[in-house]
């Protein structure tokens, strides 16, 4: 298996669906360490990830199961740039929340739980979040 | 644009588990056929969708659907995807790169209650510094702004460079705020229903750059290393760019209302074409007292824009709550239409649309009227449409509704001794600072991911890459209806 950076990534789709498999009997369940296993994409065979592979798992994983994004680490690449891998951590959220009037508030945040505290918020607008009314 | 059908197993509880190996090679096999087949063609950029969903849900649910402005889908999955084909040609059309650009998209079930719901997200999966070709070193650029600049791929084989998510559930359960679905068509009439293209448009922006990576809330760098984001940033009150700042100091005027300005050349020569003269309230007159000075305002997208309708006159509040509150949501009652007669009606947001309240004060006589926000923060547009409303309108803040309100107590049945003038700023344009150049979006308690990393909420025209989708947004990406390409220029693209 070729081990450089940019040819990781042709593991990544099987590795998640290797992820599914064997998390099948919990689904939601966020991978843990040393029960997580990738697909080798050359020889097929099941086996642990490398550091880089698991990074990228966990930052995928995050992205379905709300768990919070792993930190990002800085890796080096092949043509000496450096990279990282955001995963959920570069996502944008817009939320729509309905007022007690009826009237629709957007908001458009950072990160699941900022978008999750809106939801839960009694109140028709979270303070400092924009507010424009849907009509 | 190519459809890439990738069933990573990415809804949520529907790995797809069994997926054989032949299924796993043909989708990788059409992801690089279609990579080929695009390098060296047209100028333009492509952008590949990674239809990340399992079968049977999200765009590919089979749910049957009627074709709707303008989409032809018959299935609920097959509107999703053309909606999303349909955005992503839309930025495709307008940037050239030689690297397509993947886009990894899944309809998932989002968090959503009664009231509300995340309707979607999206942003750079991976950022990278350093390299060949960098117009900056030390700094981090989104992996697609990357590509395009180095004319290689960054991102591993298969791996997106964007990832959204939007949400399968949005109105279609009851615990997923009932009522509220996205409007699939292409023709922007989505009228109360969420305008899934104009989302899209807005989420993929952020996905190919239109976002900060420094911690906006405590000023840090990703991993020590500024985004080129950060070097467009200025704070307009000190003349600093953001990434010669100290943490504290980015913090600070990332939660300075009017405090920071786009300072790229892109996006500064075209806020004249783009913008409207700011609109203003000043207020005064014998009883004006404390209250007298010059008040920020959100314009209508209904009635005379104020510039071509200025309006001067005695500022009167309608009042017909208990807690003498004014709503404006029937018609007027005889004291408060005497009230508001030949004056400037002050009324409150709230229960109805503005244009209900519009006409209200309108068919009582009232020359104009002033929308005072009921919640906190800062000054935001009024969206609607009513060819009918002749008045010019502008909204205030609830605090300075609170700061009029008192100055109005001592008043007769139709004099208060206030006088309210609209018009417009001879200098300044509607979201922009002295020198014209873009103001972000900074309220004064910071919003992750929303401060800095958006428009501010005062431009008039409504833009694209304000913090929240506005119903009168066309289609455009450019001048003279947008300044979201002109930004992504001054990034690089």
């Amino acid at each position: 298996m070729r081990t450089t950076l940019s040819s990781f990534a042709p593991t990544l789709a099987t590795a998640l669906m290797a992820l599914c498999g064997v998390a099948s009997a919990a689904p939601q369940a966020p991978a843990a360490q040393g029960l997580t296993v990738v697909r080798d994409a050359e020889t097929g065979e099941l086996r642990a990830p490398t550091a880089t592979e698991l990074r990228a798992l966990r930052a995928s994983a995050a992205t379905t199961t709300g768990e919070a994004p792993a930190q990002p680490q800085a890796v080096t690449g092949t043509r000496g740039e450096s990279s990282a891998v955001l995963g959920e951590r570069g996502l944008v959220y817009g939320v729509v929340k309905r007022g007690a009037d009826g009237k629709l508030d957007h908001h458009c945040v950072d990160g699941a739980h900022t978008a999750a505290r809106i939801l839960d918020q009694s109140a028709p607008a979270a303070q400092g979040a924009s507010r424009h009314d849907h009509h | 644009m190519t459809i890439i059908e990738r069933h990573a197993g990415f809804a949520a509880g529907a790995c797809p588990g069994r997926l054989g190996h032949l299924a796993r090679i043909a989708a990788i096999a059409l992801l690089a056929v279609a990579a080929f087949a695009t390098i060296g063609g047209a100028r333009a950029a492509t952008i590949h969708i990674i239809n990340e969903n399992a079968p049977g849900v999200g765009f590919n649910d089979p749910t049957p659907a009627l074709p709707v402005g303008g989409n032809p889908g018959t299935t609920l999955g097959e509107q999703r995807l053309h909606a999303f084909r349909f955005a992503a040609d839309v930025w495709a059309s307008h940037l050239v790169s030689t690297v397509p650009i993947r886009i990894g998209a899944a309809f998932l079930p989002l968090d959503c209650n009664a009231s509300g719901a995340v309707l979607g997200a999206a942003g750079a999966y991976q950022v990278v510094a350093n390299f060949p070709a960098a117009p900056i070193n030390g700094t981090w650029y989104p992996t697609a702004l990357a590509g395009k600049l180095a004319g290689v791929d960054f991102a591993a084989p298969g791996d997106p460079h964007i990832i959204a998510r939007f949400n399968s559930r949005l109105g279609l359960f009851a615990d997923c705020v009932p009522g509220l679905t996205f409007y699939l068509g292409l023709d922007r009439k989505a009228g109360s229903q969420i305008d899934l293209v104009a989302t899209l448009l807005h989420e993929i922006a952020h996905g190919l750059g239109f976002q900060t990576f420094t911690d906006d809330g405590t000023g840090a760098f990703l991993l020590g290393r500024p985004s080129i984001w950060d070097f467009n940033l200025v704070d307009n009150r000190r003349e600093r760019l953001w990434v010669m700042m100290t943490e504290t100091e980015r913090v600070a005027s990332a939660t300075t209302w009017r405090g920071l300005s786009w300072n790229g050349w892109h996006v500064t020569r075209s806020t004249p074409s783009v913008l409207s003269p700011a609109s203003v309230l000043t207020i005064g007159g014998e009883n004006a007292g404390a209250a007298a000075g010059e008040y920020a305002v959100g314009d209508a997208s209904f009635g005379p824009a104020i510039r071509n309708a200025p309006v001067s006159a005695q500022l009167m509040p309608v009042v017909d709550q208990l807690n003498g509150n004014g709503l404006a949501c029937s018609p007027l009652s005889a004291t408060n239409a005497l009230a508001v007669r030949g004056n400037i009606a002050l009324v409150d947001r709230g229960s109805c649309d503005y244009v209900v309240k519009a006409r209200n004060v309108q068919a009582a006589g009232a020359l104009g009227m002033i929308v005072a926000d009921s919640a906190a923060g800062e000054v935001a547009g009024m969206p609607g449409l009513d060819a009918s409303i002749a008045i010019p309108s502008a909204r205030i803040t609830r605090a300075d509704g609170w700061a009029l309100k008192l100055a109005l107590q001592n008043r007769s049945f139709n004099r208060s001794g206030v006088v309210a003038r609209l018009q417009s700023d001879p200098v300044r344009l509607a979201g922009t600072d002295a020198r014209r150049r873009m103001l972000m979006y900074t309220p004064g308690v910071n919003a992750p991911g929303s401060s800095v990393s958006h428009f501010t909420t005062e431009a008039t025209r409504n833009l694209l890459m304000e913090p929240s989708i506005n119903s009168d947004l066309r289609y455009v990406l450019m001048p003279p209806r947008d300044l979201t390409l002109p930004l992504l220029w001054d990034l690089g693209w």
